[in-house]
């Protein structure tokens, strides 16, 4: 009898295992498969691209790109989005996450390639500078000021909000100032 | 490193005096071209610093290489042909006429260009710039920009065609990315003098006409042109496009963005303002300013800009601001390891550029300004002319005219008519396309026209084409020998790096290698024992290719399969493993080319658990089921033996 007792317990216990998951990691394993998580401890910013501008003027936008396949509707190509924040990560970090992870088309040039001697953002969702006329291309502001540090060296905080915005007008569409 | 202004006006007073005392003395200086009366003494010995200069800066972009290298244009270096980090110190070499490995150079930049030629937006979309910059980065090492390789259709690649008067014919017009593209496909166009087709998209005059009605009511020019204020290093570029005009009497009648107005004007006229305007705005220091901060930068372009019109910087009073020169306060940003800076204090918009440490690009732009005036004290071609420097008849002829012109009182009446006349007779004997080295023209234009002397000057424009081809001509400023024609033949020490190369591992790390050696190989005075090894580098570079189309594969399929993270599942299991198999095979220095290769560690081991996770639940089934399968039994046993102990009580 209280066998019995003892299986049953036995089989309740397993039960309630399979129930509540089987996943047995490691704490290398937990810690990597799990770094993007968003907890209570996470230190996390924000992130948007909006091509906004681009619906303000879109007769100067390149007929190809006349498509809400690369200007949504709203003009938002994606809306404020919450990221774990890893040590030491930049603006152009969270950027390639993000558009990794959201599988946006995202092409930029190496610091290596380039003057200025820091990443250099060319297109976002086939967006690419002059592709809305000679002042168009991608600006980005993090807590609404626009810093124009190279992407790479911008290095964030907790709670940052960073907002990549196209601007067809040097900047003055977009920014208050 | 050059001296103050005070000292050359000290030295300037002690040429005079040597001058009345001895006049054969300056006589070497009355034969000089462009009617550059001032020639003296302190430009032979600014010529020295601004050699000094030149190497110093080269020798530093030199130490940036790892490991150190006697040239500049090492393979790691050449790798990024084709991007504006590399172009323009191709071009400060070539037009300084020094030695270097312009062959490679040449070699790999139409490798990438053919490569790029097969994309939809072939060097760009949007950015002519991209021609422009390496049209004349290949002029600079002694190539040939209207003849780059073929692209798909077995044509021969012409950038000249494609990226200046043709530009807008498939591709989007010159203007698109605003008057930048005006004014570098009208440098570009003017670089080698090339003849522009009937048929063409533009013609000179109307690029011409594109840039002057860009201009703003201050009389610069900025990106914007419906902006206020000029921007220094735009009106001063737009200078350096317009300057082959200057002398032109041809006038445009156009409507100017800015004001919507019509206006009626000749390029000299435009030049002059802005030249006005660049005047107005040099700081008392010499320097200039971009949005409100002193940089290298804007005085250099000011600086090619004077040169392009024959302007010496150092003589010219309205660029001399308290006895400081452009000169000078170019000089300000000298680092002492021969570099410049960008600017003295950190700039906020452009923190790229450390105060303290030199910096790329404003180095390069310093490197070819310093060349633009070296090339003007010794007589030569302006920098972004890449003809043949002129026979000594032309050369006579540029100098006669100057000398009559510079002959001519301040005051013309008609009492110098014949004067007049007479320098004006010697003018039109200089050659068309070589009117714009009488740098002193604007001078007999006006007292032409104060005398009512009828001017009639052949328009420039349209009769200053004079190529269809050609390589660029670069002459060694400081030594006697030609340089940017560098070709060597094969040796038998590059056999044995072939050698080595080939039995290498294939990995991109080696393709500049093999297309520089395969260049050399198929130069036609290569002993034709070495053409043997031609058959294995070509395969050896197929296979880096294939390696590189691997590389993009296999960036795409990450892309596409393993996002997002959340999604991540044991079906996943075949992509996963068969990225990892490949990207196992490839070098180290190819697997750094694999991005967010760590989000496919990240995905095998989600993969891995999620597999464990399955195992474990159905061996915890199995085990459920055996446990229940036991109760089971053990309760039937049980039952049994209650029924079989009741019957024997019952029996009982």
């Amino acid at each position: 009898m209280r066998k019995d007792i003892l299986i049953v317990a036995f089989i309740a216990l397993l039960i309630a295992v399979v129930i509540s998951g089987t996943k047995i990691q490691s704490v290398e394993e937990y810690y990597l498969t799990h770094i993007d998580d968003i907890t209570e401890d996470s230190e996390t910013v924000f992130i948007s691209i909006d091509a906004r501008a681009a619906l303000d003027n879109w007769d100067d936008l390149e007929s190809e790109l006349q498509s809400e396949k690369y200007v949504p509707k709203d003009g938002m190509i994606l809306e404020e989005t919450e990221y774990v924040l890893r040590p030491k990560d930049t603006v152009f970090d969270i950027l390639q996450r993000t558009t990794r992870h959201h599988q946006i088309h995202m092409e930029y040039q190496g610091a290596n390639e380039n003057i200025y001697n820091s990443v250099y953002i060319q297109g976002i969702n086939q967006l690419y500078e002059f592709s809305a006329g000679p002042l168009s291309g991608w600006m980005y502001a993090v807590n609404g000021e626009f810093p124009d540090h190279g992407v790479g060296k911008y290095t964030l905080e907790d709670g940052d909000v960073i907002e990549f915005k196209y601007t067809t007008d040097l900047g003055r569409d977009v920014q208050d100032n | 490193m050059f001296r103050n202004r005070s000292t050359i006006k000290t030295i300037a007073s002690i040429i005079i005096v040597l001058l009345l005392l001895f006049p054969s003395f300056g006589e070497r200086e009355q034969h000089t071209v462009h009617g550059e009366k001032k020639k003296s003494l302190e430009s032979e010995v600014n010529i020295k610093e601004l050699e000094t200069s030149i190497i110093d800066i080269i020798n530093w972009k030199k130490s940036q290489n790892e490991p150190y290298a006697n040239i500049l244009f090492t393979n790691d270096f050449l790798e990024n042909a084709g991007d504006s980090s590399t172009d323009w110190y191709v071009l400060g070499l070539g037009r300084a006429g020094l030695e270097d490995d312009f062959a490679s150079y040449l070699a790999v930049i139409k490798d990438t260009v053919e490569k790029r030629y097969q994309t939809d937006e072939k060097l760009s979309t949007s950015k002519a710039t991209e021609w422009h910059r390496i049209s004349l980065a290949i002029l600079s090492a002694g190539g040939d920009p209207t003849n780059v390789g073929t692209d798909d259709n077995g044509d021969v690649i012409d950038l000249i065609a494609d990226g200046t008067y043709n530009r807008g014919d498939t591709t989007r017009a010159l203007g698109s990315q605003g008057i930048n593209g005006w004014i570098w496909g009208l440098i570009t166009l003017d670089s080698l003098r090339y003849n522009v087709p009937d048929n063409a998209v533009e013609t000179r005059n109307s690029m011409i006409e594109e840039i002057l009605r860009a201009q703003l009511e201050d009389g610069g020019f900025s990106l914007n042109t419906h902006e206020k204020d000029s921007n220094v290093d735009l009106t001063a570029m737009a200078i350096q496009a317009l300057a082959p005009y200057y002398n032109s009497e041809e006038t445009y009648t156009y409507e100017q963005i800015s004001t919507d107005k019509k206006v009626t004007k000749k390029v000299r006229d435009v030049v002059d303002e802005a030249l006005q305007l660049l005047s107005e705005l040099q700081l008392d220091d010499g320097d200039y300013e971009l949005t409100g901060l002193s940089n290298v930068e804007s005085t250099a372009q000011v600086t090619v800009a004077l040169t392009a019109l024959g302007i010496d910087p150092l003589q010219d009073e309205r660029f001399i601001k308290n006895g400081n020169t452009l000169l000078d306060a170019v000089l300000r940003y000298q680092m002492p390891d021969g570099g410049f800076i960008h600017s003295g204090t950190l700039d906020e918009e452009n923190d790229y550029a450390d105060p303290n440490e030199s910096n790329s690009m404003a180095s390069e732009q310093v490197l070819y300004t310093f060349i633009s005036l070296y090339r003007l004290y010794d007589e030569k071609r302006v920098l972004y002319d890449f003809r043949k420097e002129m026979s000594d008849e032309v050369v006579q002829k540029v100098n006669d005219a100057s000398e009559a012109i510079e002959q001519l009182p301040d005051k013309t009446t008609s009492a110098n008519e014949d004067q007049v006349e007479k320098a004006f007779q010697l003018y039109e004997d200089v050659p068309i396309s070589e009117r714009s080295y009488v740098y002193n023209y604007s001078n007999l234009a006006d007292a032409m026209e104060t005398l009512k002397i009828d001017n009639s000057s052949e328009y420039l424009a349209e009769h200053i084409g004079e190529n269809d081809k050609g390589n660029g001509n670069n002459i060694a400023l400081f030594t006697k020998t030609d340089s940017a024609s560098s070709d060597e033949a094969f040796t038998k020490e590059d056999k044995v790096k072939v050698d080595e190369l080939l039995a290498e591992k294939v990995s991109t790390e080696f393709y500049v290698e093999v297309v520089t050696f395969l260049d050399k190989l198929y130069h036609e005075d290569t002993e034709q024992i070495y053409k043997k090894t031609i058959p294995k580098l070509e395969e050896k570079k197929k296979e880096i290719e294939e390696i590189e189309e691997d590389l993009e594969q296999l960036n795409q399929k990450i892309l596409d399969d393993l996002y997002p993270f959340n999604d991540i599942s044991t079906e996943d299991k075949e992509v996963v493993d068969e990225v990892i198999e490949r990207y196992e095979t490839l070098t180290s220095y190819d697997q750094e080319k694999i991005q967010g290769y760590e989000d496919v560690e990240k995905a095998a081991i989600q993969i891995n658990n999620l597999t464990r996770a399955k195992y474990i639940a159905v061996s915890i089934i199995i085990i459920v089921v055996g446990a229940g399968v036991l109760l089971v039994i053990r309760y039937r046993k049980r039952k049994q033996e209650t029924r079989h102990q009741k019957m024997l009580d019952y029996e009982d």
